[in-house]
């Protein structure tokens, strides 16, 4: 802290401060004008959009949203979805977390270098991929068909809310067991020790003492998986978006198949409304994760 | 670690992550790999026989497809990595004015739905000043928004590992705040900034939601062609280039895992 020190040697003048102020200015300009121009603005017009009447202010747009039975439907799919999602991602992620901290497992640097790899795999190649294997002409089915003679495919959820959740699932999972692991590393291993020794068993321990322990990384790996299973569009609109329709998919087909700008603006603003809440809510956890 | 677990307990933990990865997984991707050089497959186990044509027919649109996802992937990576580490370091280290806000504000496209932030950007620019919707600066520019969070938190992140006595003793033996900065921190933060941007590039490379939103006419990137493959019932040549997208995405983590593995091995030599 050389600067504060010779700062510190002679009283500080209104100049210096001026300087010193116009400086720190300086520096943040080139971030304050590319977040004005390419985020603020552009996310305050969407506001202006929905609201903007023939004559003024109109709120028929949200009305519409709120009162139609299609939209409203669009809403709950979203929070069915991403809660049904957020539930089973975090199932499996602390149920691997814990098999690879503790599991002495073969092939664990494997499996671990395998989950890194899967977070570049883009969404909507995951639901790709899934056709391939459970759609109707898939492996399973047409395996099934062929083995036990059906006429009928066997297995009919991948093209719908359904098979949108194993999507996402197989997606989230590994932000989940990511945050998991990250504070498991952190358990002291006599807790453990002390817990067996005083005569617990295994779920009493993992019950009682690992996972109060992991809360906080489970809350952010869980909370990860709702908001970002929320917010997923790819891998509904490869999973027939027809049949499943979620808030993104609104703002999607409002802006190109009914040419309604004011309609998609109005449903991305409730979009964004709900996840900026939960991002409000959720940003130290997504801190950990996101990274 | 000592054990939590039983052996018949770790047996079955370890059988349900088999599982896991297996049926959901390892399963599905194989499927992918084998029906892009599957000539013929149906009511067999396996294709029963095999052809490069599905990776032939990647010309023409496709390939141009493929070209415009690389150089797209490659700027809004490069960009997204450059404006990152600058607003990580300001942020950080350089007392600017309401670090919080800022902070805020960088990581917010994280929160928002791919569509949203296309829709956003379509609506502020599609008419003058600014009228990029008729050009690919569109689709640039809705990456780049989109990754960006991405590769201001990598930075970030290994930002805090450097002690910040380090610049200080630089600016001390007389060095400018620039010196400082490229000479000192940025050479710290490297690994960190290549991590950034190569997951910048990744993210870029598979990004469909904003993409769609954007696009002008007559532009395709490989997501939008897997996707328009994929809903024409073409999905042989969609798993080609799903193939494709794998292989380029694989090969920069791999890079980046050498990359790393190399300083920490240079580190080693210098401790």
């Amino acid at each position: 802290m050389v600067v504060v020190a010779v700062a510190g040697t002679r009283p500080a003048r209104p100049r210096d401060a001026a300087r010193a102020w116009t400086r720190r200015w300086g520096l943040a300009l080139p971030i304050a004008g590319f977040l004005a121009v390419f985020v603020v603005y552009p996310i305050a017009l969407l506001g202006a959009e929905s609201l903007a009447g023939p004559r003024g202010l109109t709120f028929d747009a949200y009305r519409t949203l709120a009162t139609t039975a299609y939209y409203q439907a669009a809403l709950a799919t979203s929070l069915l979805i991403a809660t049904v999602t957020s539930a089973l991602s975090t199932g499996f992620g602390v149920l691997f977390a814990l098999a690879l901290t503790w599991g002495r497992l073969a092939g664990r640097r494997l499996v671990e270098q395998l989950l890194t790899l899967m977070v570049v795999v883009p969404s909507f190649l995951v639901a790709f991929a899934l056709i391939f294997v459970y759609g109707t002409s898939g492996l399973v089915n047409l395996g099934a068909m062929l083995l036990f003679g059906l006429a009928q495919p066997p297995l009919d959820f991948l093209y719908s809310w359904k098979g949108v959740v194993m999507a996402d699932m197989i997606v989230f999972t590994p932000f989940v067991l990511q945050a998991v692991l990250a504070v498991l590393r952190l358990i002291d291993p006599a807790l453990i020790e002390m817990s067996q020794s005083l005569g617990a068993g295994t779920g009493v321990t993992v019950r009682r003492v690992v996972l109060p322990l992991a809360a906080s990384g489970i809350f952010a790996g869980s909370s990860v998986a709702f908001l970002l299973a929320l917010n997923e569009i790819g891998v509904v609109l490869f999973l027939g978006s027809t049949s499943v329709v979620t808030l993104p998919v609104v703002v999607y087909s409002e802006a190109f198949v009914n040419q309604s700008l004011q309609m998609s603006a109005a449903a991305a603003v409730v979009a964004s409304v709900m996840s900026l809440a939960l991002f409000a809510v959720y940003r130290r956890a997504l801190r950990s994760v996101l990274s | 670690m000592t054990g939590l677990f039983g052996p018949r307990q770790a047996l079955v933990l370890g059988a349900a992550l088999a599982f896991f990865l297996g049926l959901f997984v390892l399963l599905p991707l194989a499927m992918v790999v084998l029906s892009s050089v599957a000539q013929t497959w149906s009511m067999t186990p396996v294709p029963s026989a095999y052809t490069w044509r599905w990776f032939d027919a990647i010309r023409g649109a496709d390939l141009d497809a493929l070209t415009t996802s690389l150089v797209l992937a490659l700027s809004a990576g490069a960009v997204a990595t450059s404006l990152g580490t600058y607003a990580a370091y300001v942020i950080q280290r350089r007392r600017i004015p309401l670090p919080g806000v800022f902070d805020l504000l960088m990581m917010c496209p994280v929160a928002l739905p791919s569509v949203v932030i296309g829709l956003a950007l379509l609506l502020a620019f599609h008419r003058p000043p600014l009228a990029l919707t008729e050009s690919p600066a569109a689709v640039f520019l809705a990456h780049l928004v989109i990754v960006l969070p991405f590769a201001f938190r990598t930075v970030s992140a290994v930002l805090h590992e450097i002690d910040p006595r380090l610049e200080e003793a630089a600016v001390g033996l007389g060095a400018s705040d620039a010196v400082a900065f490229f000479r000192v921190v940025l050479p710290l933060a490297l690994p960190g900034v290549a991590s950034g941007f190569i997951l910048s590039f990744c993210l870029s490379m598979g990004e469909l939601g904003a993409t769609l939103m954007v696009y002008p006419p007559g532009f395709s990137t490989v997501t939008l062609a897997i996707y328009q493959l994929a809903t024409r019932g073409f999905y042989y040549q969609g798993a080609a280039l799903a193939v494709v997208l794998l292989v380029v995405a694989f090969a920069a983590l791999l890079l980046l895992s050498w990359m790393a593995t190399r300083t920490r091995r240079a580190a080693r030599r210098l401790a």
